[in-house]
């Protein structure tokens, strides 16, 4: 069954109300409730561990795939692509150096194929 | 805004740089595939510019498509969004000050891309900023990301069925991502952290709402407390 035009709108707001939320969630709560000392700084290190999460099971599929060889991980280009990214950015200690590499190895693996 | 101010927003923007091209590619995909899952333009629009979160989005649209019950779409949307949560006490804690209407805009703009290159910004600056300097910082970050992702998103949904959407677009987004990982990972502590949240999430890439993701934090953080604890004691400050 298809939601109607207001079912959407409707679903919409409600999304925006979440993601408010979630997003404010300590900013609204008293101070006395924030994580302090230890705690604090360890949670500067959340978005690290969350951009790892993010990334990584797409770039891992071809990897884990049952029958994975080193041409198939190869020609599906994402992994190299990543790992290009990862090292120039390292490399480069600048993140846009990086995300060309990682394009420019995707583009070359994909014309190969 | 004080010339100050405009320099460190100038400055946030530079900490996102040229990724957001990736972050333009991530959201043409996605404006794409919510035109395909049933939305009409406005409503996709709509969507992008006020909820302002791919993975709330992304979560949440096949349960618009397949026309779910309002709460449960509600519900999905949370859920994949709790890391939110714990994002919003470190902003909580890094602009307590502000005056809270100012707050809640930031805690709203928070991205994740934003919010790492904002603190790994601050970890190199030199001079500490005044909290009033940091939140623009801040916005300008977060503020160049919400331009690439409105700019893309209107741009996919108005080519949507025009051009055939190819998983490639969604993947340079993520290869941005890993760009931004690449500059932060300048310390042992940064690999303690990335090195198992990576296997974490890929033995949790299927778990319901996120939920690799969210362990994948969890690994993150004691991994954090851990290393950066002993250091402390002897009077050294790890972060």
């Amino acid at each position: 069954m298809r939601l109607s035009d207001a079912q959407v709108w409707a679903a919409i707001a409600g999304l925006v109300v979440m993601v408010f939320l979630t997003r404010n969630a300590f900013l609204v709560v008293p101070m006395r409730w924030q994580p302090r000392g230890a705690i604090e700084r360890a949670l500067r290190h959340a978005p690290l561990a969350a951009l790892v999460a993010l990334v990584t099971p797409s770039m891992a599929e071809a990897l884990i795939a049952p029958g994975a060889s080193f041409a198939s991980v190869w020609f599906d280009a994402r992994l190299p692509a990543a790992l290009a990214a990862l090292l120039v950015s390292r490399l480069a200690k600048s993140a846009f150096p990086g995300m060309a590499a990682g394009v420019a190895v995707l583009w070359l693996i994909d014309a190969m194929a | 805004m004080t010339p100050s101010a405009r320099a460190a927003l100038l400055d946030g923007a530079r900490l996102i740089g040229g990724t957001v091209f990736g972050t333009f590619c991530w959201g043409a995909a996605i404006g794409m595939a919510l035109v395909k899952g049933g939305l009409s333009s406005m409503q996709a629009l709509g969507m992008v510019m006020l909820v302002f979160s791919g993975t709330a989005q992304v979560a949440a649209l096949p349960l618009i498509a397949q026309g779910a019950a309002l709460p449960a779409i509600w519900l999905t949307a949370l859920l994949a969004n709790l890391r939110f949560v714990v994002y919003s006490a470190v902003v909580a804690n890094e602009f307590r000050g502000r005056p809270m209407a100012q707050r809640l805009l930031i805690g709203w703009m928070t991205t994740d891309t934003g919010l790492a290159a904002y603190l790994a910004g601050q970890q190199k600056a030199s001079a500490s900023l005044s909290e009033r300097d940091r939140a623009a910082r801040f916005m300008g970050a977060n503020g160049l990301v919400y331009f690439g992702w409105t700019l893309g998103t209107a741009v996919g949904v108005g080519m949507a069925g025009l051009i055939p959407d190819s998983p490639r677009l969604a993947f340079v987004g993520l290869l941005a991502v890993v760009a931004i990982i690449g500059q932060m990972m300048s310390t042992r502590l940064a690999w303690s952290i990335a090195v198992p949240a990576a296997l974490v999430a890929v033995i949790g890439r299927d778990w319901p709402w996120r939920g690799g993701m969210f362990a994948a934090i969890a690994v993150g953080v004691a991994v954090a407390m851990l290393m950066t604890r002993p250091l402390e004691r002897i009077g050294g400050r790890a972060s």
